[in-house]
């Protein structure tokens, strides 16, 4: 019911975007390859990603507000309830004005899935998925496995001082993967398309599960879980002040990322 | 606006009693509105170490709201860290109710909103009163958002309902009955929950038992005291953050009662010499124990959890793990200053102690 639901909602809201995006921002190819997730999996069967594209940034205030110029329709006046909540936007001036806390070149938070969803197809893109998103935040390098846990450690306590008051720029954290994709930790969480990846019904979200998320045996993984559960608990109208996305794209890209955004109309 | 969850669980609305107990509640609602009221709401609700008083006969149904929220607060000297709160202080507020009583409990994910706790709502609750009058860790409210639970231990439901994690703007609401009388924490129930526990979310309900605990003499005081501990280390700016290290290793950087070093140093819990005192003692950990003394004073009756059954007598110490109660009657020999400490001297030197000062006997 809920999956449907959602579907009507994602084919309603696909009909109401316009215009064209001015350029798309950059993108990176992860190559595919396989990783263990932190849910329960079958053993000695890693979860397989194809290759893709995905921006090196989270999508900021500046180009967030583009896209509002050539679709009035995701403006925070105009947004109908049911693709985002009423938190949406709400630390901006106006409906094309970010805050004065938003700089520009931030990224863009308390966002729908919705109005997530709707950009990256403006972008002629789409959100990443769980995996693929996961898949390339833990394509990290780390020389050994003391540094890997000492990086997850920070992270657990970014996880317990994050400021919404105070987002920096997009680059700004210095962490980066082995592709050059940027701020997947310490800058704020991203939408991906499939936030509530479906659970054995043995699996729920409670304090049991913490432990059998350890599959990776590290720290590490202890850090992914709270982005499991912080997600899961999330609605697709869900705006909150550190949450914010990213696009990706399929491979091979048949069309130049930079000089041929796609022209579509999205709306709600 | 009004959106429900689309979340589908089992209905358990068949209400049954066993042993004069009430079983089978409604499923819990959670859906979105645009509460911008008080965030602790209910008659029977004060700030640590105060008890209200029940003054009612019989049972009653209690309608409550403890809104879930991010305060920035102090909890030793020069220690401050943005805590995940119930009600805004850590521990959360204390509940009372009767043993029998049901709860219709409301609680609203306010941690991606500015939420105040030094403005008493109109007829809110005696806790805002307090925490208003008395902001000992000097609160400020903070944003910072996360998903949330409540798990009462006084509740006897599906988890899998009334426990479910809500979203920031998100609202629960679920029914309960307390059915056995004893002094019981609360907690957020959320993954990691060693996190969100130690980052602040816990509390107690103190269910009274409804024909009292002993015959033979009525008490002159009633105290609620809370031990927890805090895992945090210096973080980037002038705040402290969690410890996530500490905390898998239970080496705690502050054991505190009622939520600060010196609180109960500062604010005595006060009696006369020759008066019972009736503390209501929690270990809310959220993973050490506790052995719990008060220099000078032997506990002359001590009743395990809280459960006027479970009786022992001439206690000099009481061990409790974590999530785990007493409540625990003596006798103030003599006018002077009594330490309340956690007899695990390590976490004493981390703040578990306070101070009960007897004044003359009268
Ligand atoms: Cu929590």
């Amino acid at each position: 019911m809920k999956n449907r639901i959602l579907h009507i909602l994602t084919l309603a809201a696909a009909l109401l975007l316009s215009a064209r995006p001015s350029m798309a921002q950059e993108a990176v190819e992860i190559p595919g390859g396989s990783f263990h997730s932190i849910l329960p999996e079958v053993e000695g069967k890693p979860l397989e990603v194809e290759s893709f594209y995905m921006d090196v940034t989270a999508v900021t205030n500046s180009e967030f507000t583009e896209f509002l110029m050539e679709n009035p329709r995701w403006r925070r006046s105009q947004i109908p309830a049911a693709f985002a909540g009423e938190g949406y936007l709400r630390h901006w001036q106006d409906d094309l004005t970010p805050g004065e806390e938003s700089p520009a070149d931030a990224p863009v938070t308390r966002v729908s899935w919705f109005a997530a969803n709707a950009y990256c197809g403006w972008k002629g893109g789409r959100l990443p998925t769980l995996d693929e998103w996961e898949y390339s935040a833990q394509l990290m390098e780390f020389d050994t496995p003391a540094q890997s846990n000492a990086f997850a450690s920070e992270l657990m306590g970014w996880y317990s001082t994050v400021n919404t008051d105070n987002i920096r720029s997009v680059g700004s954290t210095g962490i980066v993967n082995k592709y050059g994709v940027r701020d997947q930790f310490g800058l704020i969480m991203e939408w991906v398309e499939d936030f509530e990846p479906p659970m054995g019904s043995d699996f729920q979200l409670n304090c049991g599960s913490m432990g059998r998320m350890q599959q990776a045996g590290n720290l590490y993984s202890y850090a992914a879980s709270v982005r499991y559960m912080t997600r899961m608990s999330f609605t697709p109208q869900t705006t909150t002040g550190m949450i914010g996305f990213r696009c990706a794209y399929d491979a091979p890209l048949t069309r130049n990322l930079y000089s041929e955004p796609a022209l579509r109309e999205v709306l709600p | 606006m009004l959106l429900c969850s689309f979340t589908a669980l089992q209905a358990q609305s068949l209400e049954y009693q066993i042993d004069g107990m009430t079983f089978g509640m409604p499923e819990a609602r959670v859906y979105t509105d645009d509460y911008d009221g008080p965030p602790v709401v209910g008659d029977y609700i004060s700030m640590l170490p105060n008890l209200v008083p029940l003054d009612y006969e019989g049972n009653k149904h209690h309608h409550i709201r403890m809104d879930t929220m991010v305060q920035e607060i102090e909890v030793a000297n020069g220690v401050r860290y943005r805590a995940w709160t119930f009600g805004g202080t850590v521990p959360g507020p204390v509940i009372h109710v009767k043993e029998g009583d049901r709860i219709t409990f409301t609680m609203t994910n306010r941690s991606d909103e500015m939420v105040t706790i030094t403005e008493p709502g109109v007829a809110s609750s005696q806790f805002l009163e307090q925490t208003a009058a008395n902001n000992f860790m000097d609160a400020q409210p903070s944003i910072m958002p996360m998903p949330h639970s409540m798990d009462f231990h006084s509740g006897t439901v599906a988890a899998s309902d009334k426990w479910r994690t809500i979203a920031p703007g998100q609202t629960i609401e679920f029914d309960f009955v307390a059915n056995y009388p004893g002094t019981y924490i609360y907690h957020c129930g959320t993954p990691s929950v060693l996190m969100h526990t130690a980052m602040g979310q816990h509390g107690v309900m103190v269910v009274s038992p409804k024909d009292g605990y002993t015959d033979d003499y009525e008490v002159d005081r009633e105290y609620v005291v809370v031990q927890s501990e805090y895992y945090l280390r210096p973080g980037a700016g002038e705040l402290y953050q969690y410890d996530f290290e500490g905390a898998q290793n239970v080496n705690p950087s502050h054991v505190v009662f009622n939520g600060h070093q010196s609180i109960l140093h500062d604010q005595p819990l006060k009696a006369n010499a020759g008066e019972r005192v009736r503390i209501h003692f929690s270990n809310n950990g959220p993973s050490g124990t506790s052995s719990f003394h008060i220099i000078g004073a032997i506990f002359d009756r001590v009743w395990m959890e809280g459960h006027p059954f479970n009786e022992m007598r001439g206690m000099q110490t009481v061990l409790l793990g974590a999530s785990s109660s007493a409540t625990i009657d003596f006798i103030v020999p003599e006018e002077g200053s009594y330490t309340l400490i956690d007899h695990e001297f390590a976490d004493a030197e981390k703040g578990a102690t306070g101070t009960l000062i007897a004044g003359p006997r009268k």
